[in-house]
């Protein structure tokens, strides 16, 4: 939020250099490689180790790019309220609301302590876990083609958003 | 002719010596005569009764009346409304109206009701549409297996939500692998949010107040059929029309037995349009067509009646100088249309649309013979100027009697041989017209001569009354004459080019007031209907019958389609069972059970508004390059989310009108789902399940009717000729609007034609034994020929056709026409004419009798009734163009013919011979004449 609403970062022509700062931000407080294995928890001892180490790369790449994306078109100058933590399966669940006039959208933090640090790994957007998304999705796609045509797929992706930025 | 004479003489006898008796008589049978028309005279509009009332089409067409709402007469009502709903709200005010108004109505009919035939109602979508719902129930089955579990309001929105946040979600982090169906991302369909938008829409609008319940749910199938509530009404042009059909009450009042009801219809449409301004609407049918074409032309009627009378007066007072004198003309023609009036009655009993305007016409038909009895008066007051107007009046009886009498007895016939056309409506109007020509003569042999004892007054008589008595109205020699000549070829040849553009429109609808709102509304009904209003009818008497002959008629060229009772059942039932039964179990179970409603439901309900109202961000949409319709539907949710929260925010305690819509939601919920069920297992529908209301149209009682509808609009002369005879190769009984109208008009058209030779071999005998000479009898038809050539070209170069009103103009200018031609060339043959001259004193009556007869024709032209009218133009051109032939080309002829030979004296009774002025000397004298040099005598 704080990138977001610099003053210095305002406009079009500091898009570039928000979505760097984000996603510099992105990388240091995702737990990225547990929720790329968590994406695919159905198949990840099925694939080889080079498959793994592919996908894997190539899945942070993207989320990193999707939630940048979506923090740079959705985040502007909201309210963030903080409604407090709770016990969850895998670490604690940080309940937050962005608040708009007459609107709100709930958005949970499913964070993991690492290192003496919190770090997050996964995000619940108004009930859409995103890694539940993403897993439910790459099953889909594995069981009706296969886990190469992901890959594949993921690769097109990687090469579209990099050109694209 | 001796006889003629003494017979009027001896009538004459005992009529001038108590004149005050005769003409008390005479006011008081017109009186009569006036009071039995009034309550004994109708007006009959049924088209196949023209022909004739036992023609075959007619028992055939009454096999129609069962399948047509029972033979009742119907109003049809049409509403225009800017969105159906409009027009369905339109309808739900208005039909209770009618009913209640049982003094008026018996019954209206605007719905079927759909849950007669709800169980079916899935097999009625088209079997695409039946799949889409299969798709959308499937593709939103988290939704639809929630929502039976829990039918409420909240959940839906809350379930909406999750799926947006889903999808939102989807979209952002796996949206470059495509739908949950595998399809690529950009063959996705976009979240439609139309249902949405409608459950919005009703909610903000019960919380403001209109508690009117629409179901959102053909928005969620994406059908219009889904929607109950809005089935089962009668529409037309692509649902810009609403239809009702109201049965009147039949009156007993006036003319027409349903005109109070009609009233009472356009009443009851003005009180609720007051409340819908932006809806318009309407009667037509054909029973309002019939009730404002009547009204429109007896309306008209009276007026040109009343103007013919005045306008026949001001042209006597103007020719004869005299006001008194016309005075009494009208009288007696007045009475005379008394008596005519009770003579229809007395022996018709109803006036059709043809016969309804014999009043006008005997305007100035009839009056020529008073006209002639002046002139004879006036001209009998220059003689004697001692005698008093008694004796003047029996005088021109004794003088002229006989010659007026055998013009309006000629002139009658003219009409009475109508009957022999076996056309039962120009039999009607030869019979009136004859006869009321023939009671026109009796009242100028007993009213005018007795009127004329008080009213003719005396006229100061010219010291050299016969200074003008030589002077020509026209006078040409051999080379003017040749020009008239000429000119006249040139008009006929201009006239044939003329009559190149002449048609025969059979459209009765070009007949009526353009401004009738019957007419109007007719009108838009075709403009806009998908097909033909007009359907011929054939009849089967089993089921097999009745679907090959459906086949052999739809395989016809000049038909459009053909609809029969199985064309009311669903297409393609079989093909559609298999997809219902798949359906079947995607439908889940609805729990039926009220949910109660918890303290925190508003405080939910607003959260889950505020949360969807987040994800409609349009202008991020915008930026991604979302659709148009998508971006508009997102600020469209926003807006109304934003409204509703505003709303709710207003309120301290939960408002009812939430609760009244979430039950509302509910029950439609329920109902929807049942109505899922219930169409997914239904069977093959058969006839018995349709309806009887709808059924009753195409069978009943085990005979089956079939509706042929017309490719081409039957308007068209050869479009009708070819559709109508097409369906007769293959069922020669077709019945229907279409062959009624081909039967009347061909059958009109030939009486019309018979009618018109049948006057003019009776004219022709009459001008044989009149002059016993066949070419002076051919000669004297020269005007009426040429004048109805000219006629028609005129109607060419004005735009106007022949149509079912004025194809009638030849027969009724034959009487007047020929009359002009036997004046001049009686003239001639008695040696009264030099060659290309034409005397004053015969021109000025022809041209006084044309005159007062074209203002009898022309009054007709203030007509409405656009066929009324366009007869008034076409037989007022005629009569003045027949008039101009005979004063220009007759003499124009005759100035390269010999005169007669001098005809000697047959009888010199007097005291006197005097120099003839008469306008009707050639008619009405049956002494002698000779020519002197230039001076025309009469001896007595």
């Amino acid at each position: 939020m704080e990138i977001q609403t610099r003053p210095d970062l305002q406009g079009d022509a500091k898009r570039q250099e928000r979505a760097r700062l984000i996603r510099r931000l992105i990388a240091a407080n995702f737990l990225s490689e547990d929720m790329a294995r968590e994406s695919i928890r159905y198949h990840w001892d099925k694939v080889s180790p080079r498959q793994r180490a592919e996908f894997q790369d190539l899945f942070i790449g993207l989320f990193q790019d999707s939630y940048t994306r979506m923090v740079l078109n959705f985040l502007q100058k909201e309210t963030i309220e903080y409604r407090g933590e709770s016990a969850a399966d895998k670490g604690r669940m940080v309940r937050t609301v962005i608040m708009r006039a007459n609107e709100h959208i709930p958005v949970d933090y499913l964070v993991d302590q690492r290192g003496g640090r919190w770090l997050i790994r996964d995000v619940i957007i108004d009930g859409v876990s995103i890694v539940d998304n993403y897993n439910n999705t790459f099953h889909r796609v594995i069981q009706t083609e296969s886990f190469d045509a992901l890959l594949n797929r993921m690769r097109v992706q990687r090469r579209a958003v990099g050109d694209v930025s | 002719m001796t006889f003629i004479a003494g017979m009027l003489n001896r009538w004459m006898a005992w009529v001038l010596p108590r004149p005050r008796f005769v003409l008390g008589v005479a006011f008081l049978t017109a009186l009569l005569a006036l009071y039995t028309a009034v309550t004994r005279l109708e007006i009959k509009t049924d088209q196949l009764e023209l022909i004739s009332a036992d023609h075959p089409l007619i028992e055939l067409t009454d096999q129609l009346d069962p399948f047509i709402f029972d033979g009742k007469r119907t109003f049809t009502l049409v509403i225009k409304a800017p969105t159906p709903e409009q027009g369905i709200s339109f309808v739900k005010l208005l039909a209770p109206r009618i009913k209640e108004d049982t003094a008026h109505f018996k019954e209206v009919l605007y719905r079927v009701d759909p849950d007669l035939v709800k169980k079916w109602a899935l097999l009625y979508l088209d079997r695409e549409d039946l799949l889409q719902v299969g798709a959308r129930i499937r593709e939103h089955s988290t939704l639809v297996n929630r929502l039976a579990e829990d039918p409420d309001l909240l959940t839906f929105l809350q379930l909406v939500n999750q799926e947006m946040a889903t999808r939102m979600v989807g979209e952002l982090f796996t949206g470059f692998l495509g739908s949950r169906d595998g399809k690529p991302d950009s063959e996705e369909e976009p979240m439609d949010l139309a249902f949405l938008i409608k459950t919005l829409e009703g909610l903000s609008g019960y919380l403001h107040g209109s508690v009117k319940y629409e179901s959102p749910w053909s928005s969620f199938f994406k059908s219009e059929a889904w929607d109950l509530e809005q089935e089962g009404y009668f529409w037309e042009g692509n649902k810009q029309f609403l239809i009702m059909i109201v049965v009147p009450r039949k009156g007993t009042d006036g003319f027409t037995a349903t005109q109070s009801s009609l009233d009472s219809l356009r009443e009851h449409i003005r009180e609720v349009r007051a409340l819908f301004p932006d809806v318009q609407a309407g009667v037509t049918g054909q029973e309002a067509l019939n009730n404002d074409e009547m009204t429109t032309v007896l309306g008209d009627m009276t007026r040109a009646t009343w103007l013919s009378l005045l306008g026949v007066l001001a042209l006597m007072s103007l020719f004869w100088r005299s006001v008194r004198r016309p005075l009494a003309e009208t009288i007696s023609l007045t009475v005379g249309l008394c008596w005519t009036f009770g003579c229809a009655s007395l022996f018709v009993g109803h006036l059709n649309i043809l016969s309804v305007v014999f009043a006008p016409l005997l305007c100035g038909l009839g009056v020529d013979y008073g006209i002639h009895w002046y002139a004879r008066f006036e001209e009998e007051e220059q003689l004697h100027p001692s005698f008093d107007n008694r004796t003047l009046a029996r005088r021109v009886i004794e003088r002229s009697g006989t010659g007026i009498f055998l013009a309006g007895l000629s002139a009658a016939f003219c009409f009475l041989p109508f009957l022999l056309t076996g056309f039962v409506g120009l039999m009607e109007l030869g019979l009136i017209t004859g006869l009321g020509i023939l009671v026109n003569m009796v009242a100028d042999f007993s009213v005018l001569p007795c009127a004329s004892i008080y009213l003719a007054g005396r006229r100061k008589v010219k010291a050299s009354a016969g200074a003008d008595r030589e002077k020509d109205i026209l006078r040409l020699n051999s080379f003017t004459a040749g020009g008239v000549l000429a000119g006249g070829i040139l008009l006929c040849a201009v006239s044939a080019w003329g009559i190149s553009q002449v048609r025969f429109d059979l459209n009765p609808l070009r007949l009526q007031a353009k401004n009738a709102e019957s007419v109007i509304w007719e009108k838009i009904l075709i403009e806009n209907s998908e097909h033909s209003l007009l359907s011929a009818a054939s009849f089967a008497q089993s089921a097999e019958e009745a679907l090959s002959r459906s086949d052999r008629l739809k395989a016809l060229p000049s038909v459009a389609e053909v609809r029969n009772v199985f064309t009311l059942l669903p297409e393609n039932q079989e093909a559609k069972i298999p997809i219902l039964r798949a359906l079947a179990p995607e439908i889940p179970e609805i729990s039926r059970a009220v949910q109660g409603t918890r303290p925190s439901y508003m405080a939910e309900l607003k959260d889950v508004l505020e949360r969807i109202r987040f994800k409609m961000q349009e202008d991020q949409a915008d930026q991604w390059g979302a659709d148009r319709p998508l971006i508009e539907q997102m600020a469209r949710v926003r807006a109304l989310a934003g409204e509703i929260i505003g709303c709710l925010n207003g309120y301290t305690e939960e408002p009812a009108l939430l609760f009244d819509y979430r039950e509302r939601f509910r029950e439609d919920l329920v109902d929807t789902w049942s109505f899922l069920k219930e169409g997914a297992s239904a069977p093959l529908m058969e006839i018995e399940n349709i309806p009887e209301i709808v059924r009753n149209q195409f069978y009943r009682d085990g005979k089956f009717l079939l509706r042929i509808f017309p490719r081409e609009s039957i308007w068209e002369a050869h479009a009708l000729s070819e559709f109508v005879r097409d369906i007769q190769s293959v069922d020669p009984n077709v019945v229907g609007d279409p062959v009624s109208l081909y039967v009347f008009a061909e059958a009109y058209k030939k009486a019309c034609v018979n009618a018109s030779i049948y006057a003019l071999i009776f004219i022709f005998g009459l001008l044989l034994v009149t002059f016993r000479d066949t070419w002076l009898a051919f000669m004297a038809l020269i005007p009426l020929g040429v004048g109805s050539l000219w006629t028609v070209g005129i109607m060419g170069l004005a735009g106007i056709n022949f149509n079912l009103a004025n194809s009638i103009f030849m027969p009724l200018i034959v009487s007047a026409g020929v009359e002009y031609g036997i004046i001049i060339l009686q003239r001639w043959k008695d040696g009264l004419m030099r060659p290309g001259h034409l005397p004053f004193s015969t021109g000025k009556g022809v041209i006084l009798a044309a005159l007062t007869t074209t203002v009898g024709f022309g009054t007709l032209m203030i007509s409405e009734h656009q066929g009324i009218f366009s007869l008034g133009f076409v037989a007022w051109a005629g009569s003045l163009c027949v008039m101009t032939s005979a004063i220009a080309l007759l003499p124009a002829m005759l100035a390269y013919m010999r005169p007669p030979a001098y005809i000697p004296v047959k009888e010199i009774k007097n005291e006197s011979t005097v120099l003839c002025g008469s306008v009707d000397c050639s008619l009405a004298v049956d002494g002698c004449r000779s020519v002197e040099g230039t001076e025309t005598k009469c001896h007595r």
